[in-house]
This record gives structure tokens, sequence and C-alpha cells, in this order.
């Protein structure tokens, strides 16, 4: 069990952080707290709704770091759902950039001439790809196992 | 020690099992009907804000809080005897 | 000469009944991983072997005592229809509590055939059932299917034929022992001195069910000559003990038969507890909800665009076809500012229709909406309703009609009818377009979140109506919540187009009949009267629109917004039809530049309209099934009134505070 969760354990901290920032960043963009053009405005876009849902992610794998660190093997469903998560976003993002490369390239919609792939290049995105490949090579980690009553 | 109490009251987590139903008429026959028989053991698997997820017979159920307060339970001690 | 044979396909909630029927027929009624699905009878037809089977799918029931409008529907079916075959479908993997249905209908002497489904499960967790064993064991028929493979369901036709070839069974007998057995005896003969009544229901199972104090069974004997007796008889005994001592028996019953013919591997605590543990979460849950269903509307939003850019496209040259085309002045404007302008403007959105039924599809399969139930039932109490009553208004999402039908499922009649009330507030389907189009056209970037922002508008005054109507118009406490949780699956993507393609099939019919009607209407009295301009203050529709104008004139808004919430009442996406129509410029592109360009149209107006678009009154399908549903005329007026009094409060607000802030 122990060895098992360490990994875990830090991926969950680390991603928490990652989305939890990303997030942040996003929601003070968007009331306006900082400058919309800070870092990039097109991979942290000043967006409020979208940095909420990736509040609400980073959230969930804080929860599961605090799991580990008491040694709850509850902490591994967490970082599932987690992940889950971040895929089912990162999918969402990548359809609607597939649905703006349509708009730009072979539509040339009005309103898309300036537009270039970085422009759909959200966090929820790049880090939902992150996790996609983290979820591929450690797939057997994150299934939550039942080891023993509660 | 035979301590009975309503499934609300109950400390969170604790295998129990039902005893006794204080409801009105039918509720406690509805109970019966969707799968909840008196003597079942009760695994609680979650429960938020006084509504409870459990696992009784191998079915899982939501109750709300109300619900809750109606199943009296008790302790199970020692082996946790298998159904089915 | 083909023989027709009555075949009912009951068995307890989420079993797979739709499934199987489904299979069986070829229909495409609606399958859905949640207990309630089905809330109303439907029939269909199979031909097998010179058979022709009319079936019947039920709604799901744990009983033959029913508690809730849904089970009525089902018990009153094998009750007083009398079907030659009931198809019972059992889970596999919860035999116990299935068979307690089954002990009840061999009571009743049905000819039965009983579909263990769902043996898929069974199998991969390990149980071996006897199947043979179990047939001569209670001296019925059963069939072990996997519905959603199609596995057994040939079996299963083979065996209902069969059924109806061999001799009636005797009705099968439990014995209850003890004082229970003697009570039944005498009332047996009591019950039997009543030729009428005992012709058409079995004595001992009338016997039973009297004993079991079933309302029912006692409103059966109200004509009879025999009703004073019976309730003399049962006027000493103690209904509730008896209850449960008899559905006690029954378990005692199955739990001698049970582990003759299977050997279950029990269930423990598995993963998908644990993930439930996180979904359900205290602080989690909601936050988690939340962000499900703004991915929903993201989804639905940013992924249409390009196909509504094409079918924008093929309207414009379709408009532009007809101009140049067609000489005949009043033909050309028939087409193009009418149809073309209306019905293009609304079938524009097509595509979004789509994908929001396709990931309602996925949702409804995969489990989550029973613990949505779960996860809102607090909040729920604490504005006076139960969880429960969520999965309607959840359903509220696609079309608020099913959604209102699909509050049976509740037990309690003061509960039912303040979701029923409140249901049409959650924002279904049809409103969608209008958001759209304004929420595009006016804030283009953050059309996304501006449209999530009503749908959860639409939670909310749903829940605190909830309340008020709790505390001034059904007072008293929402009934004690329980719900069984079905596991949860990997939505099948073949499922989930279908269910798209059968909804979205629906919304085409729509727009081909009722809007199109709608729309043409509109375009007639914009033409008319000979010599005004079209669509303007002096047409037809002008006169009238100016008629009405002051009733919405303190929020902002002009005749033509007027006009388009009136003919709204027939079916909402007419609003972005007639607006269409009225300005006449074709659809889409068109229409959002010839709305910003009205100086009477800003942005704080945009969304006072879709405001009032969400709340007022229901389309004219909703406010008929409300009727259907309460029955009472009163309730429907009362809805209607108060929804658009609340839409005129809150878009006044809105507005208001749009022009300060915007
Ligand atoms: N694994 C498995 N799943 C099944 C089977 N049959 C049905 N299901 C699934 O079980 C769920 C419930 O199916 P329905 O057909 O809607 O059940 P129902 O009995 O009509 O439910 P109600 O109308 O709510 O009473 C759906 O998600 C189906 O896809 C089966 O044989 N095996
Ligand atoms: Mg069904």
């Amino acid at each position: 069990m122990e060895k098992n969760h360490n990994g875990l354990k830090y991926i969950s901290l680390l991603w928490g952080i990652l989305y939890m920032a990303a997030g942040l960043v996003q929601v003070a963009k968007g009331v306006g707290l900082l400058p919309a053009s800070l870092v990039s405005s097109s991979l942290l876009p000043a967006e409020l709704a979208g940095g909420l849902v990736l509040v609400v992610i980073g959230a969930v794998f804080f929860v599961a770091t605090f799991e580990f660190s008491k040694d709850s093997f509850e902490g591994s469903a967490y970082a599932y759902v987690g992940i889950l998560l971040c895929l089912v976003f990162g999918t969402l993002y990548f359809l609607s950039m597939v649905a703006d490369l349509i708009n730009a390239y072979i539509l040339a919609m009005e309103g898309y001439e300036k537009w270039t792939f970085v422009d759909s290049f959200k966090p929820a995105l790049y880090l939902g790809i992150l996790s996609g490949v983290v979820y591929a090579v450690w797939k057997n980690r994150f299934k939550p196992v039942n080891q023993g009553g509660f | 020690m035979t301590s009975r109490i309503p499934l609300a009251m109950y400390p969170t987590g604790q295998t129990c099992r039902i005893c006794d139903v204080c409801a009105g008429k039918g509720l406690k026959r509805r109970l019966m009907e969707m799968g909840l028989t008196p003597e079942s053991i009760i695994q609680p698997l979650g429960c938020n804000r006084g509504s409870f997820l459990v696992l009784v017979n191998g079915t899982r159920y939501a109750l709300g809080r109300g619900m809750a307060n109606k199943i009296i339970v008790e302790p199970v001690y020692g082996e946790v005897p298998q159904f089915g | 000469m083909a023989e027709k044979i009555k075949v009912a396909v009951a068995g307890n909630p989420n079993v797979g009944k739709t499934t199987i029927f489904n299979a069986l027929t070829g229909a495409r009624q609606k399958v859905g991983n949640w207990p309630g699905v089905t809330v109303e009878k439907k029939e269909g037809t199979k031909k097998h072997k010179d058979h022709i089977l009319e079936i019947v799918d039920l709604p799901g029931t744990y009983s033959l005592t029913a508690y809730s409008a849904d089970e009525v529907v089902a018990r009153d079916y094998i009750l007083e229809e009398k079907p030659d075959v009931v198809v019972q479908v059992l889970d596999s993997t919860n035999l116990e509590r299935n068979l307690y249905l089954t002990s009840q209908l061999l009571e009743m002497g049905t000819n039965l055939v009983l579909a263990l489904n769902m043996s898929d499960r069974a199998e991969t967790r390990g149980d071996d059932i006897d199947i043979r064993r179990l047939e001569s064991l209670l001296g019925v028929s059963a069939i072990k299917t996997a519905a959603n493979e199609g596995r057994g369901i040939n079996a299963l036709l083979d065996s209902i034929v069969n059924k109806t070839e061999s001799n009636p069974p005797l009705p099968h007998e439990i014995g209850y022992g003890g004082r229970v057995e003697e009570n039944i005896c005498a009332l047996e003969e009591i019950l039997g001195s009543d030729r009428e009544l005992s012709k058409n229901y079995p004595s001992r199972w009338m016997a039973v069910k009297l004993l079991e104090g079933d309302e029912n069974a006692l409103s059966k004997l109200s004509s009879s000559s025999i009703e004073g007796k019976v309730q003399n008889f049962l006027s000493d005994l103690d209904h509730e003990e008896y209850e449960v001592e008899m559905a006690d028996k029954r378990y005692e019953f199955i739990g001698t038969l049970l582990p003759q013919v299977c050997t279950t591997c029990a269930e423990d605590v598995s993963p998908s507890d644990m993930v439930d543990k996180v979904i359900t979460n205290k602080y989690l849950g909601i936050p988690i909800f939340l962000t499900l269903m703004w991915g929903m509307f993201e989804l639905t939003f940013a992924f249409a665009t390009p196909f509504m850019e094409l079918i924008d496209m093929f309207f414009g040259w379709l408009a532009a076809a007809v101009t140049s085309n067609i000489e005949t002045v009043w033909l050309a404007s028939l087409l193009g500012d009418g149809i073309v302008a209306g019905v293009g403007s609304v079938l524009l959105f097509v595509p979004n229709i789509f994908i929001l039924f396709f990931v309602i599809a996925l949702l409804e399969s995969s489990g989550y909406m029973a613990r949505a139930a779960f996860i809102m039932d607090r909040l729920m109490y604490t504005m006076g309703l139960q969880g429960k009553s969520f999965i309607p208004m959840l359903t509220g999402f696609g079309c608020s009609v099913p959604a209102i039908m699909a509050t049976r499922t509740l037990e309690d009649e003061k509960d039912r009818l303040i979701t029923m009330l409140v249901t049409p507030f959650m924002s279904c389907g049809a409103r969608l377009p209008v958001y759209i189009l304004l929420a595009g056209t006016f804030f283009s970037r953050q059309a996304g979140s501006v449209i999530f922002g009503l749908y959860v508008l639409g939670i909310l005054v749903a829940i605190v109506s909830a309340k008020l109507f709790r505390t001034f118009i059904a007072k008293g406490q929402p009934s004690p919540f329980i719900m069984e949780l079905p596991p949860y699956t990997r939505p099948s993507l073949k499922d989930s187009l279908q269910h798209m393609w059968n909804q979205g099939y629906l919304y085409l019919r729509k727009v081909g009949t009722i809007i199109v009607g709608g729309v043409v209407l509109i375009w007639l009295l914009a033409y008319f009267p000979q010599g005004a301009d079209y669509g303007s203050a002096d047409s037809l529709i002008g006169s009238l629109g100016k008629l009405i104008e002051p009733l919405v004139a303190p929020l902002g808004f002009d005749w033509k917004i007027a006009v388009a919430l009136v003919f709204g009442f027939v079916a909402k996406e007419i609003v972005v039809g007639s607006l269409g129509t009225l300005y006449g410029t074709g659809e889409g592109e068109a229409l959002s530049s010839a709305l910003v360009a009205d100086p009477g149209f800003t942005p704080a107006i945009a969304l006072g309209l879709m405001v009032f678009t969400l709340l007022y009154v229901p389309c004219i399908g909703a406010v008929a099934v409300i009727k259907k549903e309460t029955g009472s005329w009163k309730w429907m007026f009362f809805q209607a009134a108060y929804s658009t009094a609340v839409a005129w409060i809150l878009a006044l607000v809105t507005i208001g505070v749009g022009n300060i802030v915007l």
C-alpha cells in the first residue's frame, strides 16, 4: 500500500497546485484583479467560469493529498476522480479547439482572421494532455482498489 | 449492552444491523419490499450533511436524513455475517 | 389465423425492462440508468411463430402494493387488464429482493415467465444460478438474458409463446402459518360467497391483500354484497403487525428457495463506492455537479459553431436564391422573410440541440443521475422537497413535458405537486436557441458563461419557488427520501447516439410542423394589410404588438419582442423564429447584425429577454401536461400566472442592474 501510493501522493499534490494556480489566475483575470495580459492572455485567459472549474479540480486533488497524508487509502479515490475530471475537461477543450480550427481554416469565419492555434490552447487543455499522459502510464495505480473496511 | 439508536445518530462508518423501523403505516413494509429487511446488516458508505449512502443486502441506497432517523439500528460485534 | 397474446413486461425498477421491451419489439423507448425512467405504459407488437404478441412495457415496481403514481400504472395493468403472460424481468445480481415481486405475482396466479436479466453482470461476479431448478421449484419458465447485448431474447420469445400453449398455472400458495393463515382462511370463506368478485380476483389472493391492509383491494369490494362483513372482520385486526409479518414470510419463503438455486458471491464495498464517496463529498459534491453542468453547456455552445456556420451558409445561399429567382413579390417575401428567415433561424440551432441531447444521454446512462439526487437531497430538504424531486428537474434540461411526467415517481402528493409546478423553471432545450442567439450576439466570448448562468438561475428560481409553495400552499414536511443507487456503467457511444437521434428527430419534427406554422402565421400578420410596409408598426402584427406592448414596456421591450414572446407560448423556439421573421433579414449572422443595429436592443435588454424567456409561462405542451398530471385547471393557471409574474419581476431587476453595469 505504501509503495503504491507514494507516487500518487506527489502527483496529487503537484496537480492540485497546478490546477488551483491556473484556475485562480483565470478567475483573478476574469474579475479584473489581474491584468489580462499577465504572462499570456491566451495561455492563461481571463475566464471566470472556466477558472472556477479548474479550482474545483484542484480542490479534489488537494483533498486527495490530505487523505494520503493521513495514510488513508481513500486518497486514491479522490485522485482517480480528479484525473477523470482532468480528462473530461481536456477532451472538452480539445473539441472546442477542433471547432475553432475548422472555423478559422476551413470555413474562414468572420472574427477568426487572427486566430492562431495558441488562442485555444487553454490550461484545461494542456494540463488535460499532461494528465492523459500520466493516466496512460499509471493507469493501474489510479484505479481505486478496495483495501478493507472503512 | 444493547444500544438501539436511529441510523442518523449512529457513529459514522460502522457496520450495524436494522432492528426496527419507526414509521407510520406502509413505510415499514415499503422498506422491506425495497430490500431493507429487518435484521439486515447496514454498511455505511458515506454521509453527506445528514444524508446517507448505505450498502444493504448487496444493494446501494441513498437515504435522506428523515429516513435515517426512522431506521433504528444496533451495533454488530465481531465477525460480520455474510449475506447471500 | 394468428393468435394474439397480451404480454406485460413487469419488474423492479431499473432491472432492464425497457431494454428487454425494446429488444423484443424493436421499439426505441427511453432507457436510462436510474430507477423510474419509465412512468407510463408503452405498447408494442412483435410477430413470432404465428403469434402476434402485444407487448406492454410497465413502470418499475417493488411490489403489487402501489405507493406512487407510476406504480399504480403498473399494478392496475397487471390486475385489471389480466395479460395472458407476464414477463417479470429480474436483476440476476439481486435475486432475493426481485423474487419478492415474483412471490406476489405467483400468488395472483399470473402466467409467469422470468427473465433473469443482467446475467452478464452476475457471471462476471461469479454467481452461479441454476435456472432449471428455479423453474421446477416455482413452476414457471425462466430464461437468462443480457438485454443490452441482445442475449436470450429469442429464447424469451419462445418461452412466452410456449407458456400460452401450456395449461394455466394454479396460484402458488405461500404458507403464512399460525394466526395469519387462520385469518386468511376465514376471509377466503367470506369472499367466496360473492361469486362476481371471486370470478375476477382469486379469493385467497384477495384475502391476503386485505389482510395486508391494501387500500386498493379494499376499494374493489366497495360495490359488493360482502363489504360490510369484511370491514367488520378487518376492524378487529391490527394491520401493521400483519403486513410486516406477511412480508417476512415471503422473504422466508425466498430464503429457503434461494440457496437451492444459486450461489451468490456476496458483494462487498467496491471501487465504485469509493468513487461515490468522492462524488458525494460534503464540500465537493455540489461543486463537482456544477462543474459537470458547466462543461455540458460549454460543449453545447463551443463545439456547435462550425456546424452552425455551415447551416448559416446554406440558408444564406437559399435566401439569395429566393430573392433572385422568384419574381412574385408576395411569394418571395413568404419564402424569404417567412420560411427562410423564420425557420432558418431556428434550424440554425439544431447542432446545439443535438449536442445537448448527446451529453444528457451520456449523463443518464452513466448512473450519475441518482447520485445527483443524493447530493442535492440536503439542499432540497431545506427548500421543502426531497432529493428524488431533483431527477425530474434534471430531466427538464431536455424537455419539460417528460420531466413533468417523471414526477410520478414521487410518492407524496404534495411533493409531486410542488415538483410539477417548479420543473418548468428548469431551462429546456427549446429555450437554448434564444440564449445562443442573444448571448452569442451580445456577449460573444462570454456567451458560454452567460448561458450557464441562466441555467443556474433556473435551478435557483425552481428551488426558491419550492420553498414558497411549501410554506404557503402545500404545507407539511417532504416525505423521507430513499432511492436505490444503480451501479455505474460506461456509457455506450451507440446508445447515446441513438438517444440523441430520437430526441433530435422529435425536435426536427417540431420545427417542421409547429414552428413552420407559427412562422407562416407571423409572416401573414406582418405582410398584411396591403400597403403597409412589411413587418412595420402599420402591419397587422404591428398593431397587435402595439396593443400588448404596454404590458412589457416597463421592461424596455418593444412591440417586436412582445409579439415574439406571445408566439413563444406555442413553442419557445418561435421567439427566435419570429424575431427572424420580423427583422426580415435572413438568419444567423444577418439577424445578429440586425439586432445589434437596432437601438432598442441593448445588451441589458438582451439579458432581460433571456431571463424572461427562461422563466415565463412554459410552452403550450408543458402547460397541457401540467393540467393532465395535476388533473386541475386551477394549478395549470396558477403555474402560468406565477411563472409569468416571476419572469416579469426578475427581468425588470436584470435590466435595471444591467443598465448600470453593462
Ligand atoms: N449490464 C447490463 N446492463 C443492462 C442490461 N439490461 C439493461 N441494462 C442497463 O440497465 C439500465 C436500466 O435499463 P432500463 O431498461 O431503463 O430499465 P427499466 O427496468 O426499464 O427501468 P425503469 O423504467 O426505471 O423501471 C440501463 O442503463 C441499461 O443499459 C443487461 O442485461 N446487462
Ligand atoms: Mg423502463
